[in-house]
């Protein structure tokens, strides 16, 4: 356990306790939205939005949150003006992120332990300012959640009557899709961009079978996100293991402890 | 006070018309169906009264103000169909959903629709009839006064429908409240309303359910014979 000790682990262990708070809640909107598939589609763009920063000398976060920030209303445009389904849009935007990136990529010539990193996480990555910048977008997200708690679950439950309601659904649509950016974007590092969706989606697999109200699952999906991260991280750095990997396996068990819990 | 004027009010989703120069109005207090058949304009009309389309010719004003400048939008409660609002097993449970858009009256709305007991357990675990119930109580919290429904019984049991237009018609009559119902049930309109307005694209019929139901012209609307059976004890009478 001497690991603990050294600087990198202890930043990634404190990044990753917002990381797993933040990405069970945002999913747990987006799960219930039928619109899983966001979260997949952002980290697919977010990479590009790397790759672009690596091209051009910008600090590698900034990048990601830029292309995920233009990727989420990008797909609300395309999803309320052009008439697409939700995951007819997201699907051509995920296509054209990866595209991109994989071109950018190809042009850094990135070696393969660096991308690997990229794709399912690097502990070593965390750096001071990612670390800052993680629990700053992070509180900023739970204050949203806070504030907008009971119109965010009005348009979750049923966003026609929210809409005959007053209340102003686009805009609301656009907060969660600017949350769920800064979601992946700051995840990106820590669990790579092709598991990120799965921290999004499998805590909140627990917190439905679980839960026994809608306060109850969001608590429930952000800790077992929690519990999830810290382990995987504990796991890859003994074990010299991807942390995605180790963090996504760790919400599968937990999703499994789940079902013998509680059969339904 | 007329809860709902329409004047001359037209709508077409592109060049495919779908309401040619509606115009009705309802009292403050009236318990009035919607009728008309699949395809006839009722749900892009309801779509209008409650301001998710804009008219694109015409005038919509609730309780003497024009739709679009409206504020008091707790006044209308809206009841979409249950087949196709939400997902069953949505994590929330029956105090959270009726008290979404403010819990001030919360234990009121659900004393009213007797679902006081059930406020703890998940939405997805009642059934059809208590589901409508809650979203009844919902819109009640705004303390409402004209309940807008759209096919509010698809799907639920017979019985449960029973139950379901009882308790409309005690709101109805104790707190005076208007009620707008969208059905192809012919049945429970023929019981319970006071008024009929159907639509074909164009206002087809406007007046008393009496007038409607002893109409010729209606069969022919919904292409096969319909005739308004009255209850064997009116009959008697």
């Amino acid at each position: 356990m001497s690991w603990l000790s050294y600087g990198f682990m202890q930043r990634a262990l404190i990044a990753g306790i917002m990381v797993g708070l933040i990405c069970p809640l945002m999913g747990s909107f987006l799960v219930l939205k039928n619109m899983t598939l966001i979260a997949d589609t952002l980290s697919h763009v977010a990479l590009a939005g790397v790759a672009l920063a690596l091209l051009t000398g910008i600090y590698p976060l900034w990048g990601a949150l830029a292309a995920t920030i233009l990727a989420a209303f990008f797909v609300e445009k395309l999803r309320r003006t052009r008439g697409l389904s939700g995951d007819l849009a997201l699907g051509v935007v995920l296509s054209g992120g990866l595209a991109l990136g994989a071109i950018l990529l190809s042009l850094r010539n990135l070696n393969s332990l660096d991308l690997f990193g990229f794709l399912f996480g690097n502990i070593l990555a965390v750096t001071k300012l990612d670390l800052v910048l993680i629990w700053i977008l992070g509180a900023v997200e739970l204050l949203a959640i806070r504030y907008f708690y009971k119109p965010l679950l009005a348009i979750t439950f049923d966003e026609e009557a929210a809409k005959a309601r007053g209340l102003p659904v686009a805009k609301l649509n656009g907060m969660v899709m600017l949350l769920a950016a800064f979601t992946v974007a700051l995840a990106m590092r820590m669990v790579g961009v092709l598991l990120i969706s799965s921290l999004m989606v499998i805590p909140v697999a627990v917190g439905m079978r679980l839960a026994s109200s809608f306060r109850n699952f969001l608590i429930i999906a952000s800790l077992t996100g929690m519990i999830s991260v810290i382990l995987g991280l504990l796991l890859a750095a003994a074990f010299n293991l991807a942390p995605g990997g180790s963090t996504v396996l760790v919400s599968l068990g937990l999703l499994g402890l789940s079902f013998l819990y509680k059969r339904a | 006070m007329k809860a709902i004027e329409v004047k001359n009010l037209s709508f077409a989703y592109g060049q495919q018309k779908v309401l040619s120069d509606i115009s009705f109005s309802i009292e403050e207090g009236e318990y009035v169906a919607i009728l008309g058949p699949n395809g006839s304009g009722k749900s892009t009309l309801l779509r209008l009264l409650l301001g998710l389309l804009r008219p694109q010719k015409g005038q919509i004003l609730l309780f003497g103000q024009e739709q679009g400048k409206f504020k008091n939008l707790n006044w209308i409660g809206y009841l979409p169909q249950r087949a196709v609002h939400f997902d069953q097993r949505f994590p929330a449970t029956v105090e959270e959903i009726v008290g979404m858009y403010g819990s001030e009256n919360l234990t009121w709305a659900l004393e009213q629709v007797n679902l006081l007991e059930k406020r703890k357990e998940l939405i997805g675990r009642l059934s059809g009839g208590q589901q409508q119930r809650a979203l009844i109580a919902r819109a009640l919290c705004g303390k409402p006064k004209l309940l807008i429904l759209d096919e509010p019984t698809s799907g639920v049991d017979p019985a449960a429908q029973e139950d379901f237009y009882k308790l409309l018609a005690h709101l109805h009559a104790s707190l005076e409240l208007s009620i707008i119902l969208v059905s192809h049930d012919l049945a429970a309109v023929a019981r319970e309303v006071e008024r009929v307005i159907c639509l074909n694209k164009k206002l087809f019929f406007h007046g008393s359910k009496e007038a409607f139901f002893s109409q010729e012209e209606f069969a022919h609307l919904y292409s096969y014979p319909v005739a308004w059976l009255k209850h064997s004890e009116e009959a008697g009478q």
